[in-house]
C-alpha cells in the first residue's frame, strides 16, 4: 500500500516574488510547504531566484484542506491527486 | 549506553567525551570520505568531505534537499522497501550529520567542552519554512571558526563566548525549545540546535519518516515523583510543554504519568511544574526502555 501523495504545483509566472510573499508557506497548518534559493551562489554573492518546493508531502490534507490555494493572491498554486 | 558511546565515548556519553573535541578526531580519516563516494551523497548531488559541504553555502543544500528529496527516497513508512532503506540508514548517518536530544546541564557540559569561542547562526530550517527568524543553531569548533568565514548569504551571525552561550541556551530552555547535539560525521560534534517540531528538519525525519539516527533520543528519560504531583487541579501545565506527547493526566488519580516509550529525555517538563515533581533519570536504570533510541 502506497499512501497517496498530492501533487503540488505552482505558476512561476504568475508567483510573484516567494521571499516577499510567503502567503502559502504561512497558510500551510502542517508545514508541507516551503521556500528556498534556486541556487545558492558562493559568497559574498546573495542568491537571486528564490522557488516554492512542497516537502513532506505525506502530510497533506488536500482536497478537505485548500488553505494554501486560498492564500496565494495571484491563484499561482495548483494541488491534484494522482491517480493510484 | 547507544551505540555511538560504545563506539566513540570511552566509558562516558558520546558527546561528554573530551577526546572528541581534540583535533586528532576533528581532523581524523574519517572527515575525509568524500560525499560523491556515498549513496546519500549520489542522491542529493553532493561534491567534496560532509565538513566542507557543511561550513560552506552548500550546507543549505545539504540540509534543504535533505528535507526536499525525503520523499523521493522513502516512499511510504509501511513499504517494505522504504524498510529496508531505513534499516540501510544507520551507515549513512555515520558518515554524514545526525543528532541527540539532549538536557539543559549537558548543553552547558558540551559549550565548557568546546575549544574556544561559539558561532550562531539563524536557524536555517525554520527559516526554509517561513518562521520567524531565530539566533538558535550554535556551531562548535573548528566548523564554527570556518563558518565564520564563509557566511555573507546567512546573516545576521555572532561569535560569543562560552558564558554568553550558556546564558543563551538557559533562555531558549525557558522558551521551550529542544536542545539537541548533532555530529558530522560521528563523533565529530558540530552543532547544538535549539528547535521546535514543525520547523526542524531532523525532528520532522523522525518523527514523519521514523529515521532513529536523525535525531536520536537522549541519554534519559522523565520520572514523575507521584507523591508530589497534584495534577495542577486538572490542568497540568507539563503535559502542553511535550513535544513528543509523552505526558497523560489521569483524571481519577489526578495524577501526570510518563509514557517512557515516547519520552525523549529533553527535560522541558521540569520548568513548568510548580512542586519540582519530575526529574530526569538515566535511561539505562529501566531495562524495558534501554536499547530504545
Amino acid at each position: 500500500m502506497v499512501t497517496i501523495r498530492p501533487e503540488i504545483k505552482y505558476d512561476k509566472e504568475k508567483c510573484v516574488d516567494p521571499r516577499s510573499c510567503l502567503e502559502c508557506i504561512r497558510a500551510c497548518p502542517k508545514n508541507v510547504l516551503a521556500h528556498r534559493p534556486s541556487v545558492i551562489p558562493p559568497p559574498p554573492e546573495e542568491p537571486k531566484e528564490w522557488i516554492i518546493v512542497p516537502t513532506t508531502r505525506v502530510l497533506c490534507d488536500y482536497p478537505t484542506c485548500s488553505l494554501c490555494l486560498d492564500a496565494c493572491p495571484n491563484d499561482a498554486l495548483s494541488i491534484t491527486i494522482p491517480n493510484p | 549506553m547507544c551505540r555511538y558511546c560504545v563506539k566513540y565515548g570511552d566509558g562516558h556519553k558520546w558527546y561528554l567525551n573530551p577526546k572528541n573535541y581534540t583535533d586528532e578526531v576533528t581532523q581524523g580519516p574519517q572527515t575525509k570520505l568524500k560525499m560523491e563516494d556515498t549513496m546519500v551523497g549520489q542522491i542529493l548531488g553532493l561534491e567534496g568531505t560532509i565538513q566542507e559541504i557543511m561550513t560552506t553555502a552548500k550546507r543549505f543544500k545539504y540540509d534543504i534537499g535533505f528535507g526536499e528529496h525525503i520523499d523521493e527516497v522513502f516512499p511510504d513508512l509501511n513499504d517494505e522497501q522504504a524498510r529496508e532503506l531505513r534499516e540501510g540508514f544507520p551507515d549513512i548517518f555515520d558518515i554524514a550529520v545526525g543528532g541527540q536530544v539532549v538536557p539543559l546541564e549537558d548543553a552547558e557540559k558540551i559549550i565548557d567542552l568546546n575549544h574556544g569561542d561559539i558561532f550562531v547562526l539563524p536557524c536555517i530550517c525554520r527559516k526554509y519554512y517561513g518562521g520567524k527568524e531565530k539566533m538558535s543553531c550554535m556551531f562548535l569548533n573548528p566548523a564554527g571558526k570556518l563558518l565564520e568565514q564563509n557566511t555573507s548569504w546567512d546573516t545576521p551571525n555572532e561569535m560569543v563566548s562560552k558564558e554568553k552561550a550558556k546564558e543563551m541556551v538557559r533562555q531558549f530552555d525557558k522558551e521551550n525549545l529542544i536542545h539537541g547535539i548533532f555530529w558530522c560525521p560521528a563523533p565529530v560534534p558540530i552543532m547544538l540546535c535549539n528547535c521546535e517540531y514543525p520547523h526542524c528538519i531532523a525532528l520532522r525525519a523522525r518523527l514523519h519518516y521514523n529515521l532513529v539516527d536523525a535525531y536520536r533520543k537522549g541519554e534519559y528519560v522523565a520520572f514523575i515523583d507521584a507523591e508530589n504531583c497534584d495534577g495542577c487541579n486538572g490542568i497540568p501545565a507539563c503535559i502542553n510543554t511535550c513535544t513528543f506527547g509523552s505526558l497523560k493526566y489521569s483524571p481519577t488519580q489526578n495524577k501526570v504519568i510518563v509514557d517512557e516509550m515516547e519520552c525523549y529525555g529533553c527535560g522541558l517538563c521540569r520548568n513548568v511544574c510548580p512542586n519540582d515533581a519530575i526529574s530526569l533519570i538515566d535511561r539505562e536504570k529501566i531495562p524495558q526502555i534501554k536499547d530504545d533510541w
